[in-house]
């Protein structure tokens, strides 16, 4: 049964008819989200931004077999998190060669054709100080669906039934998936959880 | 409040503010379970420095680099093209798999064919060669009881008239010495026998 509660499956059903205002829409919407989860995956801006950009190609390349049966939600992060697990088998496989190098062979077009007017500095600079990294480098450790499943239960939309489809796990699983996961980042992080607000911890 | 309870409202805490009704319990679990309060706590300073952490770095680009991708693969893949008289990719297909099983069945049906005719001329050599074997021997055989049954003066052409139930020229060479051998009495052998002793 179509999700008519869903508005991303109603914009998903116009692509499907070829709306490009419609999938731009869906873009705008997702895009920080979904390039936060593949950014926290990949440790690398550039690479995790090149994967964020296939995962809303490959929906609008996938879109005539939509069926809106799920949340679009469910089905974009599902198609995110496969190309993690691409990208990180290719990288297990394969350590030095970039993504960039093997996308510029097929491509082509020149990759970059419109100018960047955000002046972006590298990530590690946004991050606010210590406990930034801290975190940052807490979840890095993280096994890689610990990580997913807590990543993703951050965005306030996002149910443990949804997670639970991502996953390809039970519900059960998906809880303690994140349990487990919470209970490393606050053995990890215990000194800074006293207050629970962002601020340097004491010295 | 049962720890269950308490760890739906937990649960719920981590994803909405709590009602008033909500934390009324938790304020009442607390009093009775005073150890659990730090835990809470613990979860939901964890929950705040997941929300603050600060979002990805992304390209203010991004979006029309991902339409443009889009459009590119929109113009190699003509998924979205209006539908025409020509038939669609999928209906080629459909007719390429058709295509395909019609050409299996007709050579199927060729080899099979093949095979039949193949199988009939065999037995028709197998006819020809039993044929012309009981022609050989049974054929003069024939002949020679036609011509007993009608008396010594009789000829065998006669009675067997096709031409193809004659045996050969050579078996009939020594037809007479042959049939006389039958004729002989015991007795000149008896006679010879004596002579010799």
């Amino acid at each position: 049964m179509p999700d008519h509660r869903d508005p991303d499956a109603a914009l998903m059903l116009r692509v499907k008819q070829g709306d490009m205002a419609a999938f731009e829409e869906l873009v705008e919407k997702h895009k920080q989200p979904v390039m936060n989860l593949i950014y926290r995956t990949l440790q690398d801006a550039a690479e995790a931004e090149d994967l964020a950009q296939n995962a809303f190609v490959q929906v609008f390349k996938s879109a005539h077999r939509y069926r809106a049966s799920a949340k679009f939600s469910t089905w974009l992060y599902t198609i995110a998190r496969n190309l993690c697990l691409n990208e990180i088998r290719r990288r297990s496989r394969h350590p030095a060669q970039s993504l960039e190098s093997t996308q510029s062979e097929n491509e082509d077009q020149p990759a970059r054709q419109f100018e960047d007017v955000k002046i972006v500095s590298p990530p590690d600079l946004l991050l606010q100080g210590e406990l930034a990294q801290k975190i940052g480098q807490a979840l890095a450790e993280l096994p890689e669906n610990q990580r997913t499943a807590i990543l993703l239960f951050r965005e306030e939309e996002m149910s443990y039934e949804e997670i639970a489809r991502i996953l390809k796990c039970s519900l059960s699983a998906t809880k303690s998936l994140i349990h487990r996961g919470r209970e490393t980042l606050k053995q990890k992080l215990k000194p800074y959880l006293r207050t629970g607000f962002w601020q340097e911890p004491e010295k | 409040m049962q720890s269950a309870e308490y760890n739906a409202l937990l649960e719920a805490a981590l994803k909405r503010p709590l009602t008033l009704a909500e934390e009324k319990r938790l304020q009442a679990y607390w009093a009775s379970h005073p150890e659990a309060q730090a835990s809470w706590e613990e979860e939901m300073g964890l929950s705040q420095l997941l929300r603050q952490l600060p979002d990805a770095p992304l390209a203010s680009n991004f979006t029309a680099q991902v339409l443009q991708a889009a459009e590119r693969e929109s113009s190699r893949s003509p998924l979205f093209q209006p539908a025409s008289w020509w038939p669609r990719r999928y209906d080629w297909k459909w007719a390429q798999t058709v295509a395909c099983a019609a050409l299996v069945l007709s050579l199927s049906l060729l080899l099979y064919h093949r095979h039949q005719l193949s199988l009939r001329a065999e037995r028709a050599r197998s006819v020809a060669a039993v044929s012309s074997f009981a022609t050989l021997f049974f054929g003069g055989e024939i002949a020679v009881g036609v011509a007993a049954r009608n008396g010594p003066g009789a000829s065998a052409a006669t009675t067997a008239s096709p031409d193809a139930l004659l045996p050969p020229l050579e078996l009939l060479e020594n037809f007479e010495a042959i049939n006389r051998l039958s004729q002989v009495s015991p007795q000149v052998d008896l006679e010879l026998l004596a002579a010799l002793q």
